[in-house]
């Protein structure tokens, strides 16, 4: 290959193999024909697709940087790429300062709540932010049931960006043993799948309406799991290394958002397989009533319970019902395909 | 949203507290559900941002709206300011985050002169700040009008405060607010309404804008809507974060405001919940 003198021939070069092209794309997280408006000199990236364009090559990293500084400048330094490569991969100092100054003053009934979605929206600002399309879901797990045993983890609060919607919180499900989710709760370690069309993947999860690759982190304290925060993709592959170890440091951070009694030895974790989400849509869909009418009958046995508190139960009468169910009862390779490799709704 | 009213016999002149963190979260929020509702960052323009090259965000808060115009038009400089300190620097660090090199934000008072220079902006925006003293808001248009170039735009949005529904606790506790707003010294005359809404055109007219619009809007967030539980939830935050400046201005105590507030979860979570938000837009061209 005649060597390229300039950045935007080396990227010819580079993306004219369609693979490479995609996951490009993919790890800058931009539209393929982006990449060849570059080569072209069509347009020009931003600094921070700069910044991901060099993590996605570091083969080609020095070559790269030489060119792109033969092209731009002063607009880009090495010490300025370095920066940039931590504001990538860190959460910003200011977010952790915001997050503890908000635990610090927060009315208790507010904590999980606010907490979380000050937290979601911090991640998803930063782990998409060219709005390719990703969904933040913080899972938790459900209360023992009789026997000590966390049988079923919920969806709680959720975001997202385009396709998804931007509230996720009324398409909550409960999530099981089948799940991207519950794999990273009962292993206590994050845990990815690139691509969830692939049916011969060893990973769990299962593909949801518009998620192709999908990671998980648990949510821990002391070596006791309260859940995980579950993020969804649009992409393939969306999930490299520097995103991975985002998602494990914002799932540290939620961490603050649990009581301390809300985390579990992870030998109570003992996840049952859950229905369709289909099945639990038409259960849920009487969630609110129900949710009414606990809260009214508990300010009537003048016992009051605050709105999060009448969740929790209403959740708990969902997971016994439907942990109930008889297919729920069949083994984990009687369940249908499409339930096992679904992760998220 | 988050200027401080300017009254030093008040001590604490604050609604809720500009630098916590949940208040932050639901000013990110709410920002999405209204700038969505409202149909678009411009929609008195179609969202047109032609000739539009710097836009200023007065009382930006955490920024929302800002960075979704430097997101969407990479070519517009926007600057934003709040008096917080908070909102400011998780802006500045949302901006970077996101690669938003168009994008500034700048700790200032929207009640006292702005550090910017005369006709240095083609689009000056300031929503939500109906809890600002009336004598206040004279002197703040002014000063929109003096950094903003002949021929640019100035943009005011209020609501009267701020859902208009079928849930009596919900309609009490917005009553609550406005009547103390009203003892803070704001525009209302019976506590009633804000009083706002009706002045916003001369205000406009009063710093000699021509060509004055006022445009309503209309959010529908009753049950079953898309808008329903992102303002459910807002409901849940607000009139939680809010019950100190009730209880400082006297208007209810604090069991009262504890009864009220579950009552208004109660409601809102009934099937036959409806809701409506109305904003108002007031925008005119420097002349």
């Amino acid at each position: 290959m005649q060597e390229a003198t300039t950045w935007r021939e080396l990227l010819g070069s580079i993306i004219q193999d369609p693979q490479e092209r995609r996951r490009l794309a993919n790890e800058l997280g931009i539209n393929p024909v982006t990449l060849t408006r570059w080569v072209n000199n069509e347009s020009s990236p931003r600094s921070q697709s700069i910044q991901r364009l060099l993590n996605a090559l570091p083969q080609h990293r020095k070559a790269l940087l030489d060119q792109l500084l033969d092209e731009f400048g002063g607009l880009i330094t090495e010490t300025e790429g370095s920066l940039t490569e931590d504001l990538l991969n860190k959460i910003p100092s200011e977010f952790y300062i915001r997050v503890l100054r908000t635990l610090a003053t927060i009315p208790h009934v507010l904590r999980f709540s606010s907490l979380c979605d000050l937290i979601l929206q911090q991640a998803l600002e930063q782990l998409d932010p060219n709005r390719v399309g990703i969904a933040v879901t913080v899972v938790r797990c459900m209360p023992p049931s009789a026997n000590m045993k966390i049988r079923s983890l919920r969806e709680s609060v959720g975001r997202g960006t385009p396709p998804w919607e931007s509230n996720l919180d009324q398409q909550a499900i409960l999530l099981g043993a089948e799940s991207l989710a519950g794999n990273a709760v009962s292993l206590g370690r994050l845990v990815a799948n690139q691509d969830l069309m692939e049916e011969q993947s060893l990973s769990p999860g299962y593909h949801g309406q518009w998620e192709e690759s999908a990671a998980a982190a648990p949510i821990m304290l002391e070596g006791r799991v309260a859940g995980c925060l579950l993020v969804s993709s649009s992409q393939p592959n969306y999930f490299q290394q520097s995103r991975q170890t985002l998602i494990e440091s914002y799932a540290d951070l939620i961490a603050l958002a649990f009581e301390t009694i809300e985390f579990y030895d992870t030998r109570q974790i003992e996840l049952g397989l859950v229905p369709f989400q289909d099945v639990q849509k038409l259960y849920l869909s009487s969630f609110r009533q129900r949710l009414s009418e606990t809260m009214i009958q508990a300010t009537k046995n003048q016992r009051p319970l605050t709105i999060f508190e009448a969740e929790q139960i209403v959740w708990q009468q969902f997971e016994a019902e439907l942990l109930g169910l008889p297919q729920m009862k069949e083994s984990k390779q009687e369940i249908p395909r499409e339930h096992v490799k679904r992760s998220h709704p | 949203m988050t200027t401080p009213h300017d009254q030093p016999k008040s001590g604490n002149v604050y609604i809720s507290d500009p630098e916590s963190g949940a208040e932050m979260a639901r000013l990110i929020d709410q920002d999405r559900l209204i700038t969505n509702g409202m149909g678009g960052l411009f929609p008195e323009r179609s969202n047109d941002f032609s000739g539009i090259h710097r836009v200023l965000d007065g009382a930006c808060g955490p920024g929302g709206w800002a960075l979704e115009i430097a997101f969407k038009h990479p070519d517009i400089e926007v600057v934003g300011f709040d008096v917080s300190q908070a909102m400011i620097d998780y802006a500045n660090a949302q901006a970077r985050v996101q690669g938003l090199e168009n994008a500034s934000f700048r700790v200032m008072n929207l009640l006292k002169p702005l550090d910017f220079s005369d006709n240095s902006f083609d689009l000056s925006n300031v929503r939500f700040v109906n809890f600002l003293p009336a004598a206040t808001w004279p002197q703040f248009v002014r000063e929109l009008a003096r950094v903003t170039r002949p021929g640019g735009f100035i943009r005011l949005t209020e609501s009267e405060w701020w859902y208009y529904s079928t849930s009596p606790a919900l309609e009490t506790l917005n009553s609550m607010v406005i009547k103390s707003i009203q003892i803070q010294g704001g525009y209302s005359q019976t506590g009633r309404f804000t009083g706002i809404l009706p002045i916003l055109g001369n205000l406009l007219r009063q710093v000699g804008c021509v060509n004055i619009k006022l445009i309503s809007h209309v959010i529908d967030f009753s049950y079953g809507t898309e808008a329903y539980e992102g303002f459910r939830r807002d409901a849940s935050v607000v009139f939680k974060l809010f019950q100190p400046f009730i209880v400082r201005m006297q208007v209810a105590s604090q069991n009262e405001l504890d009864d009220l507030y579950n009552q208004m979860i109660l409601e809102m979570l009934r099937d036959d919940f409806h809701g409506l938000m109305m904003p108002l837009t007031a925008i005119g061209e420097k002349a």
